[in-house]
C-alpha cells in the first residue's frame, strides 16, 4: 500500500514538472559549460601559438644580433687640478668666441691680466664664487663691478689641490677693456715694437718699474685646410721688482686691432674716458 | 565523455537522482544543487561509473552528496522549509509523513518503495549493511504507520 502511494507521490504532476524544470536547467548549464570550454580551449590554443611565435621571433632576433660592442667613453675634459693649460687647449675650446672677437673688433682690448693678487687688477675677485673651469666654459661669471664681461682668450690657468683657488697670476689673459685702460701704457709700449724683442731686453715702466722680456714669439693658428686663420704674438716678461711674470698677447695679423700702436691705444683710451 | 553520452545519462537518470535527493533533503533547491553537482562531477570526468552500473553509481553519489549537505554547518543551522510543490491532499499527507522520518530512513524508503531495490542493493548504494537497511526499513514503516494511521 505504501509502495503504490509513494510511487504515485513521486510521479505526481507537481514533482514531475519540478524535475523536468531542473533537468532542463542542468542541460542548459551543461551546454553553456561546453561552449565556455570550447572558447577557453581556443583561447589557450591561440595564446600558446602566440607564445611560440614570439619565442621564435625572439630567438631569431637574438641570433641575428651582432656581438655586443662596448662603447669607449670619450675622455673627460682636460681639467686636472694643479696642471697648467696651454693657450692652444683654451683657444680650441673657445674658438667660436675668438671668431666672435674678430667680428666684433673686441680684440683691440686684448690685454694681459695679472692674477696673483686679486687686488692687482680692476674688478677684484670674481662674483659668483671661485672661478672654475665650468664657469670659464659657460662664461658664468663677471667682475664684481659688473661692468666687465670676461671674454675668452685665456692663456693658462692652474688650480690648487682643492680646485677652488686661483694660484697662478701670470698665465691668465682675458679681454678686459677697463683693465686695458688702467694698465695699458705698460704693455702698449711693448707691443708698439713691431720687431721681435730679444730675450733679456729690459723696459722701464712708470707704474710697474723695470721688467725683463723673457720670450717673444708668434704662434699661428691654422685651420683644417692648412690656412693660417690668425697669428698671436706672445710676450713673456718678468717684473724686476716683484718677480711677477706676465704674459701678454696680441693678434698680429689684424694690425688695425691686434697690433696696438700708440695711436690705437689713444683712440681706445678716449673711448673709455682717457683713463690712461 | 562525449557530449551525446552526457546528454543520454542526464536524460536517463536525472529524474532518479533528483527524486532521491528530494526525498532525502525535502528541499527542491537542495535537490537541484545535489543533482547538478552529481552530474557535473560525472560530466567533467572527475569520476566515472562502471558500465552498466551508471544509475546505481549516480544514486550513491547523490546519497553521499545529501549526507554531506546535511552535515554541513549551514544546513545544520537552518530550519527546513518544505517546498511548495503542488500535491494532492492524499499525496501531501504521505509526503509530510515521509519528511517526518530521519533523513537516512527517507533514503531507504525511497530506494525501496520507488526504485525497487532490494535490501542488499540499498546497502551498497548507501554504504551500510543489509542489517542496517532492514532495521531502518522496519523503523520507517512503523513510523509511517503511526503517522498515517490505518491508511498504510
Amino acid at each position: 500500500m505504501i509502495r503504490e502511494r509513494y510511487r504515485k507521490l513521486m510521479e505526481s504532476d507537481g514533482l514531475r514538472k519540478t524535475v523536468e524544470a531542473s533537468k532542463t536547467a542542468l542541460l542548459n548549464r551543461l551546454k553553456r559549460e561546453e561552449e565556455r570550454r570550447i572558447v577557453r580551449r581556443r583561447v589557450w590554443r591561440a595564446a600558446f601559438a602566440a607564445c611560440l611565435y614570439l619565442a621564435f621571433i625572439g630567438a631569431s632576433a637574438l641570433l641575428a644580433l651582432p656581438a655586443p660592442v662596448r662603447e669607449e667613453m670619450p675622455p673627460e675634459e682636460p681639467v686636472d687640478p694643479g696642471r697648467a693649460y696651454s693657450l692652444k687647449e683654451f683657444s680650441d675650446a673657445f674658438r667660436a668666441d675668438l671668431e666672435d672677437v674678430e667680428h666684433t673688433g673686441r680684440s683691440q682690448y686684448v690685454k694681459l691680466l695679472s692674477w696673483q693678487d686679486t687686488s692687482d687688477y680692476l674688478g677684484g675677485p670674481f662674483s659668483g664664487g671661485t672661478l672654475t673651469w665650468e664657469k670659464l666654459q659657460t662664461r658664468d661669471f663677471s667682475f664684481l663691478d659688473g661692468t666687465v664681461e670676461l671674454r675668452p682668450g685665456f692663456v693658462c690657468i692652474t688650480f690648487d689641490a682643492e680646485n677652488t683657488v686661483w694660484r697662478e697670476t701670470t698665465e691668465v689673459t682675458i679681454f678686459t677693456p677697463d683693465y686695458n685702460a688702467a694698465r695699458g701704457p705698460y704693455w702698449w709700449d711693448i707691443f708698439d715694437i713691431q720687431e721681435e724683442i730679444p730675450p733679456g731686453t729690459v723696459f722701464e715702466d712708470a707704474i710697474s718699474g723695470p721688467f725683463t722680456v723673457e720670450d717673444d714669439h708668434v704662434t699661428p693658428y691654422i685651420s683644417e685646410d692648412g690656412e693660417v686663420l690668425f697669428e698671436i704674438r706672445y710676450i713673456l716678461a718678468v717684473d724686476n721688482l716683484t718677480g711677477r711674470r706676465w704674459q701678454g698677447y696680441v693678434m698680429n695679423d689684424m694690425p688695425q686691432r691686434g697690433i696696438l700702436t700708440e695711436k690705437n691705444r689713444e683712440t681706445d683710451t678716449e673711448k673709455r674716458g682717457g683713463q690712461s | 565523455m562525449e557530449r551525446e553520452e552526457q546528454r543520454r545519462l542526464v536524460e536517463a537518470y536525472f529524474d532518479d537522482v533528483f527524486r532521491l535527493a528530494y526525498s532525502y533533503l525535502g528541499s527542491r533547491e537542495d535537490a537541484e544543487d545535489v543533482s547538478q553537482t552529481v552530474f557535473l562531477r560525472l560530466l567533467e570526468g572527475r569520476a566515472s561509473p562502471r558500465p552498466g552500473k551508471e544509475k546505481q553509481w549516480l544514486l550513491t553519489c547523490a546519497a553521499n552528496a545529501c549526507k554531506n549537505l546535511l552535515r554541513s554547518f549551514w544546513r545544520r543551522n537552518v530550519g527546513e522549509l518544505y517546498e511548495d510543490i503542488p500535491l494532492e491532499q492524499e499525496d501531501r499527507a504521505l509526503w509530510e509523513a515521509v519528511m517526518a522520518l530521519p533523513p537516512l530512513y527517507r533514503a531507504v524508503v525511497h530506494l525501496y518503495y520507488y526504485e525497487g531495490y532490494d535490501q542488499g542493493e540499498i546497502g551498497e548504494i548507501l554504504h551500510i549493511s543489509r542489517t542496517a537497511v532492514q532495521t531502518r526499513m522496519s523503523r520507517a514503516r512503523e513510523l509511517l504507520r503511526k503517522e498515517l494511521g490505518d491508511d498504510t
